[in-house]
Parts: C-alpha cells; structure tokens; sequence
C-alpha cells in the first residue's frame, strides 16, 4: 500500500518534471489562446464531424470515401417509405427495451439509494459494495454471465429447478421482456451513483422544519424529500433512457436466438453482417433515431439546467438523520441479499465456475473441471494481441481524453472567450448519440478522410478505436472536470497572475497542482470505461486492431464457446476490479467516478 | 496631485451583459496615499479593483499606475505587467504551498532588483513584519483567519509594489481580530510606506484607514474627500445615509410671510439659518434631514428653552448598545421614527411617552434623492 503511493507520488513527480520542461518552451504570452483553442477545436471537430459524415453517407448514392457520386434521397425513401427496415418495429423494440430499463434501474437504484442512505439498514456496506461491482463489469459480459445461470436449456438455475422441482424458469432471458430486464439490471449501479448524492447533500434542516411545522413524515416525504431529489431522480431517467434507446451488446448477445432487433442492432448488421455493407441505408435509418435522442437530449439540458436551482442541496455534505427501520431491519436486509444473490453475485460465481469446465452441462461437474480455456487464452497469439491493444487503446484514449476534458472545463469556466456555452453544449451532444450510431460516423469519417491523401488514412488504425472512444465519454468526464473545477476559486489563479506569474507559469504552480486529483480521477474514470467498451470497436475494427470487448463478442457470437468466453471475461473482469481497487488504494472511491 | 499620482483612473467602464457595471468610475491614489472606495456590496467597487489588477478587462478608460499606461485605447497589460500586490477578500492562499511558499512566489515570478540569494531573508522579514516568521514553513491549511490574512498581506508587499489593493481584507475576520487588524495595516503602512487602494463596506474601516474616502453606488462615484471632511459634511444625501449612524427625516421648504425661508419638518419649523448645514441650492420642494442619535435630550417634560425644538413621542424599542442606551421613538401623530441615544442608567418601557429636544444646529438638510 505505502509502496503504490510512493509509486503514485513517483509518477506524478515525474509528470510535474514533464509538464515543467514543456511549460518553459511554451511561455509566451500567446500560449493561452493557442493551447486552449487548439483543445477546443479538437472538441468541436470530434464532436461534430462524424455527424456531418454520417448525414452526408445518407444522402449520397456512393460507397463513403467515393466522392464521384452524386446526392440522392434513395436511401432514405427505401427505408422509410419502401420497408427496406421495419422502421416502426425497431422503433417499438428500441422504446420498449429503453423504458423497460429506465424502469427497473430506477426502481432498484432509488430503493437502494434510499435504503442505504437514509436509514440504519444493517450490512448495507458490503451490499453497496456488490451494487458498485458492475463498474467492473461490462454489459456484454453481464449477458454472458446470465447465460450461464439462466439460460432455459442449459442455465444452472434452470437445470436446477427442472431436476429438483421439476419447473421451468419464469421468464426466457432470450425474450424481449428477459433481454429488457438484463439490460436494466445493467443500468442499477449508474442509477444508484446518480441519485446517492442528492440524497446525501440534503439539508436535514429542511426536513425538519416540515417535521416542526406540523407535517407527518409521509406528508414531509411527498411534499419536501420528493420535489427536492426530483431533478436528480428525472436527469437520471432520461439518461438511462438514453441508454436504453442505443443498448447493442446485450441484446444482440441474447436477441439473436430469437432475432429481436432494435435501431443499433440493425445498423449494426446493415454494415458488419451485409456484403456489401448498405452504408447509405443504415446512415438513413441512424438519422430516425437521432431525431428521438436529440429531442430528450434537448429536454436533458433543460432539466440539468434548471437543476442549479437547487444547488441549495448540493455543496456542504450533511449527516443526514437516518431512519430507523425498526424490528424490519434484518427481513428488508435479507430480501435485498436475496436480490443481490440472484442478479449480481450468484451469475458471476457460475460464470467463473463455467470458465473451469471443459465443457458445461448447465450443472457443476467435477468430471469435467479443466484449465484448457484458460491455457488456450494465455497460448492464443490472437488473444494476446488483443489485450495489448485494449492496454494501448485505454492508456492512449484516458490520456488524451483527460487533456481535452481538463481543456474544456477550463475554457468554459475560466477564460472569456467566445463560444463558452456553445463548446459545453458540444461537449454533452454525445450524450445524444448511440454507441454504435457514433461508430457509424466514426468508420464514415475514416473513410472519407481516408481518401482524400494516404497521410490521412487512418483507417484500420488503433488511432480510430482510440478517438471514437474518447467521443464517447467526453460528455461524463467533462461534467466530472467542470463540478470539479468550480470548486477552486478563481482568486487563487488571480492572485498569481497579480503577482507577476505568466499564464503559462500560473498554470504550472497554481492550477494544474491543484487540479491534480481531478485529473488522475478524470484519467482513471476514462480508462476503466474505454477498456470496457465495445460499440466503437465493433464498428471500426479490423483484423490487426481486435480489442479484448470485440474478442468476448466474437467467440461468443461465432464460435457459440461459453466456456473458453467464459475464461476470458473471468480474466477481463479481474483485470479491471483490480484496477479499481489500486484506485481504491490510490484514494479513488467510486464516487468520485460518479458522474452527474 | 495627478503628476505625482501613483494610480489614476480615467472613465473606466465595464459592462456585464447588458448592465453596466461601473460606469465613469475617475480616480487618483496619491505617493502613499491611503484611499478607501466605499460603498455597499454590489455596487462595482470590486470591478474596480479588479479592471486595475488587470484580472478583469475594462469596456472602456484609461488606467496608469507608477506613471505607466496599463489600460488605455490600444494598450491592456496582462496582471502580471502591472507590478501591484493585492490583497483578496477570502484571502487565496494557495493551499498546497507553504507559507514561505506562497509568500516567495511574487520574488520568483514578478519584477524586482533582488537576487536569488536575497528572497530567503526578504520573505522572512516581511513575515517578521507580520509578526508570522514562525509559521514559515506551516502548509498554509493549517492557519487561522487571521493568520491568512497575514499570509496575503505579506505575499502582496514582498515585491514591494509601488501600489497595494485591498478587496474587503478584514471582512471575513472576527471584531476583535478585525480591529486589531485595523491597526496593524496602519502601522504597516506607516512604517513601510505604500500607496493602497483599499475597497470595503464598512465604513469604519474606510475612515479608520483612509487618507481619503470614495463613495461609490451603482457603479458610480458619488463623491470623494478627505476622510474627516467626508464624515463631517458629504454632499450628497446617499453618503450622509451610508456614513455615520444618523436619523433621516423628510421636510419641506417653504417661505414665510416675512420672505424667511424654513423647514417644515415633524419636529416643526426651522428657518434654515438656524440649521447645522444645509447642501441644497433648493428654495422649494421636498429635502431629507439627518440628525445624530447623540444629539436628542429626552425628559419627561416639556421644555420651555426658546431655540429648541421639541417633541412628543411614544418608546417603541429600546435597550442597551455598546455603552449606551438606545431608545426608538415614534413622533406622536405621525409616521416618523427617531432613534437616540442616552445616558445607560436610564430605564424605558415601551409604551412610555417622553419628550425630546433638538438643537437647530444638529440637524443637517440635504436635497431629496427621490426628487
């Protein structure tokens, strides 16, 4: 442990060494302006240009990158008008699933939220830390894992209530109903994270003073408690909805059985599964989806817009008066480790149990226990290609995501230039965009860039996979940065300047170590998301750029292996909880990776 | 005075969306001169300081510290070409730096004649002066207010600039810390010798500090004098209201049969020679009247003296401030309220009636703002 933090203060001694000797080349007193501009173009180009590339591949007659083509509305008329897609039943899967997990990770996170926040809930340390598990977890591993416990045929809890009670289990995971429920269950912890801190900071005061004034506590919760984490609990809403209205992985891993389709589904099968890929059609069929998640990604603005005014219950963090439960304390703590057990703990221990099977049955058998998969992913060249490009793609991506995002914040926040509010709302639109709906635009943008000099190809690059992720996750980490960097008053940067500090100076003594946590908590927020994420890489990738996501995919997906899929997201899950907790040990908690 | 000013501004405006935020702001700091802008929060002062320091950016004037153009048509200097020290309201210490640290910073950053060698003992008889030399290497979290503001002080006159702003120093501390303060900056500036530029709402401070006081309200400068002239007689009714504790009243002038002008007020005629001060050119209209709290005698009678005015009131409020009774009295039959002072030992309930006396010469008459 002292070990890591000496490691710690040696790296970011030796990061302050660098940033000093590229400081003083840089001193001069048009640094400001050129450093941050160029970051924020960067910004608004990355932002905007796989849109533009996106609409105009949807409107042209050609392949993208031919530019000897002319512009045409065939692809939209054959998909909206001639049922080249079956635009309404995408749209009705796409909503059904989206609201489905609004649902239900609401639900969950709040009663959890609430349970382990505002009252004496025995245990509820060690439940919130299986809540907080699945930030190791990716979604499409998540699926996986319910494969493998609750698949119909061979699931082990299926093939346990057929032996023993001789039932079927009550609801086919490979249903829309059984992939909707997975893919809320996926949104709990992200739910939970966002409405905890409008729990935690409420003023206890104003409870109270609705206590004294002569309201009950069901009149003080529905009349104060309520209105006040409203935003928290609406903002959170709309973004899993978000969500919800873009989820590929998981419903492709379990809705291909029964070809469920939703909007990235088919977009994702009208490039990677057709020969030739109909790029024009799937472009026209994105622009539908667009429209939606721009509409509720306007009303999301509105909402965290007018959620500043109710900073008075953010800010100072309040011990809040915890409620008693009383003599419900240990049966509500025992029906919530009965719901952890059967949706977090029990799919991971069969998961993992799987992995140590030659091949699996749906039951434990000793017979067949086995390290060949684990042996065939550590002797598979392919596979360790795969995790070295997922190591390149993170610390490249984190890093040059921490240097945007930190860019951002401050041109937003500090400077008065021009177009602040225009770059921060640049900065959320990819909240706006689906996953896969983004790769599309990425894969256009290489294409055409591709063609217009050889320097520019950049397709079939990790640089791709690196830049489309960064865009990803720009919209959370700049939140991050810009919560955090409203917290270091101003004066303190001012009053370095009056003391005769450049601009460039003033940043290297003042700012940037003051902003070191935040940066070293943006850093690890990016790394751990881009390590984990599949939609940009399954769009964009080729066969010298696989990534460990496209891998778990892939062998599930073609070669239908449970177990050898199962040993490598075995691995890639320890891989990632141990980075969380030499976080953790670094002093990074969850919460700081809470974004709001 | 401008040719040896060591600060002049010159139409400084600035603007905030669509609201002015000072607006035709003139002023001088002389060679170590201490000068106060005074005014109530809001109304732009900190822009002030702010557009001089260069961490805020002027719409428009001219501004000239130690003989050079800062701010002006084609010229704006970035803050750290402006050579000043300042000195913030919340202090902004730089929490991860030491006391010596953030003290040392302007040696290594800003202009000055010393070598490297020098900064050491530079820093540590500036913190001797600021009676922190043991503190030095303290992590600046550890300190009290007090010693903060000590911090600051210290870190903005390291370099000996030529010119010292003060955004509300004192006004995060405690009284006795604020007053002990008070003297201390004196002192500093006496010994050490600078010319300060000294923004607060208190008015206390500003006249405990200043050489000279400038009134400022929306924005604008109101008006500027030495301190006890200020104190004594301002101009305007906004600064005789802000200044000093004083009772206002409304009045009108009038003219009487024998072409002698008065005051018709609720206390009762007075012509205006007899006032103490009069700063309207008004013959006619509405005016507004101050009186000090110190200045009303009470008894339980009336009172036959000829150059007196008297009234008759009812307690509504009393009780005992600092070392004095305070009694809040409504005139009977009308609306006005008057607050004075007495003696400690005197007892009132509310309910009570009295009479009080107003010498003339007490009440100072001033042009109705409303007007």
């Amino acid at each position: 442990m002292s070990g890591l933090r000496e490691l710690y203060s040696r790296i970011s001694a030796a990061i302050s060494r660098l940033v000093r000797l590229w400081t003083s080349t840089v001193d001069h007193p048009r640094a400001k302006g050129v450093v941050l501009k160029t970051i924020v173009g960067t910004v608004a180009v990355l932002t905007l240009v796989p849109l533009l590339f996106l609409l105009w591949t949807s409107v042209w007659t050609g392949y993208p990158g031919q530019f000897d083509a002319s512009f045409t509305l065939d692809n939209v008329l054959s998909v909206y008008i001639e049922g080249a897609y079956n635009v309404p039943t995408l749209l009705s899967h796409s909503v059904f699933v989206a609201l489905g997990m609004t649902l239900i990770a609401m639900s969950l996170g709040l009663t959890f939220a609430w349970l382990f926040v505002r009252t004496n809930l025995p245990t509820k340390g060690a439940m919130e830390l299986v809540l907080l598990s699945p930030y190791a977890v990716p979604g499409y591993i998540s699926a996986l894992m319910y494969i493998t416990t609750y698949d119909p045929n061979n699931g082990l809890v299926s093939t346990f209530l057929a032996d023993t009670l001789g039932v079927g289990i009550p609801i086919n995971i490979f249903s829309p109903l059984g992939i909707t429920i997975v893919v809320g269950i996926n949104g709990v912890t992200a739910f939970y994270l966002f409405t905890v801190p409008a729990l935690q900071n409420m003023d206890p005061a104003l409870e109270e003073v609705s206590r004294i004034h002569g309201a009950n506590i069901f009149q003080t919760i529905r009349s104060i408690s309520f209105p006040l984490i409203l935003p928290a609990i609406l903002s959170g809403a709309l973004v899993t909805f978000l969500r919800g209205l873009g989820e590929f992985s998981v419903v492709e891993i379990l809705g291909v059985r029964e070809g469920f389709d939703v909007y990235a589904t088919a977009i994702w099968a009208a490039i990677q599964q057709q020969a030739p890929p109909e790029y024009g059609q799937s472009a026209a069929l994105a622009l539908s989806l667009l429209l939606v998640t721009a509409v509720l990604m306007w009303y999301y603005r509105r909402l965290t817009s007018r959620n500043q005014d109710y900073m008075t219950v953010t800010g100072r963090g309040y011990q809040p008066d915890r409620w008693d439960l009383g003599r419900w304390r240990w049966p509500i703590a025992a029906t919530l480790w009965v719901v952890l057990f059967v949706l977090w703990i029990l799919p991971l221990v069969v998961m993992i149990a799987v992995s140590f099977h030659s091949t699996w049955l749906g039951q434990f058998d000793p017979a067949s226990l086995s390290l060949i998969h684990y042996a065939d992913v550590l002797t598979s060249q392919r596979l360790q290609e795969s995790f070295l490009n997922s190591g390149i793609v993170a610390v490249t991506g984190a890093t040059l995501g921490t240097i945007l995002v930190v860019g951002i914040a401050y041109y937003t926040q500090r400077t008065a230039y021009r177009f602040r509010s225009s770059i921060e709302f640049l900065s959320l639109t990819p909240l706006a965009i689906p996953g896969i709906i983004l790769g599309t635009g990425v894969l256009f943008t290489v294409l055409w860039v591709g063609r217009i000099h050889p320097l520019l190809n950049f397709y079939g690059t990790l640089g791709v996979i690196i830049i489309g992720s960064v865009i990803v996750f720009i919209p959370f980490s700049s939140r991050i940065a810009i919560g955090n960097i409203v917290q270091i008053h101003s004066d303190l940067e001012d009053v370095a300047r009056v003391s005769g500090a450049s601009w460039v100076g003033q940043m290297r003594e003042i700012f940037l170590p003051l902003f070191k946590n935040t940066t070293a908590i943006l850093w690890f927020y990016l790394l751990v998301h881009i390590v984990q994420l599949l939609s940009i890489p399954i769009m964009t990738y080729t066969s010298d750029t696989r990534v460990i996501p496209v891998d778990i995919f892939d062998i599930y997906y073609q070669q239908a292996n449970i177990e050898l899929v199962s040993a490598v997201s075995t691995i890639f899950v320890l891989l990632l909880a141990s980075i969380l907790v030499v976080f953790r040990l670094f002093g990074i908690r969850f919460y700081d990776l809470d974004h709001r | 005075m401008p040719d040896d000013a060591q600060l002049t501004v010159r139409n400084l405006r600035k603007r905030f969306g669509d609201e002015f935020a000072i607006t035709d702001v003139d002023l001088t700091v002389g060679v170590d001169e201490s000068v106060a802008l005074l005014g109530p929060s809001g109304c732009g002062k900190t822009t002030i300081l702010r557009c001089i320091a260069g961490v805020e950016t002027p719409d428009e004037g001219a501004i000239t510290i130690d003989g050079e153009t800062v701010q002006g048509p084609n010229v704006s200097r970035s803050p750290e070409d402006r050579d000043v020290g300042m000195v913030y309201q919340n202090y902004a210490i730089w929490p991860h730096k030491t006391v010596y640290e953030n003290v040392v910073f302007p040696l290594k950053h800003g202009d000055h004649d010393l070598s490297r060698a020098e900064y050491e003992p530079r820093v540590d008889s500036v913190l001797e002066m600021v009676e922190i030399a043991n503190l030095k290497n303290n992590p600046a979290t550890d300190l009290s207010g007090g010693q903060q503001q000590r911090v600051a002080l210290a870190r903005s006159l390291v370099h000996d600039p030529p010119l010292l702003l003060l955004d509300e120093p004192l006004s995060n501390l405690d009284k006795g810390l604020r007053r002990n303060m008070r003297y201390e900056l004196q002192r500093l500036q006496h010994e050490i010798g600078f010319s300060m530029l000294y923004v607060t709402h208190n008015q206390q401070e500003a006249f405990y500090l200043a050489d000279r006081v400038i009134v400022v309200r929306d924005g604008r400068v109101v008006e500027s004098g030495s301190s006890r002239e200020l104190y004594r007689r301002p101009t305007t009714a906004f600064t005789r209201d802000f200044v000093g504790q004083r009772n206002r009243f409304n009045g009108v002038i009038e003219t009487d049969t024998d072409g002698q002008i008065l005051v018709r007020t609720d206390l009762g005629r007075i012509p205006y020679d007899n006032v103490g001060y009069v700063a309207t050119e008004a013959k006619t209209g509405s005016v507004v009247c101050f009186l000090r709290p110190g200045d009303i005698s009470i008894g339980k009678f009336a009172s036959n003296e000829a150059d007196t005015l008297q009234f008759e009131g009812i307690v509504v409020a009393e009780g005992l401030l600092d070392d004095r009774y305070e009694i809040r009295v409504q005139l009977s039959g009308t609306e006005t309220e008057l607050t004075l002072h007495t003696r400690i030992n005197q007892s009132y309930e509310p309910g009570d009636s009295l009479y009080g006396y107003v010498p003339p010469r007490a009440i100072q008459v001033y042009e109705d703002p409303a007007e």
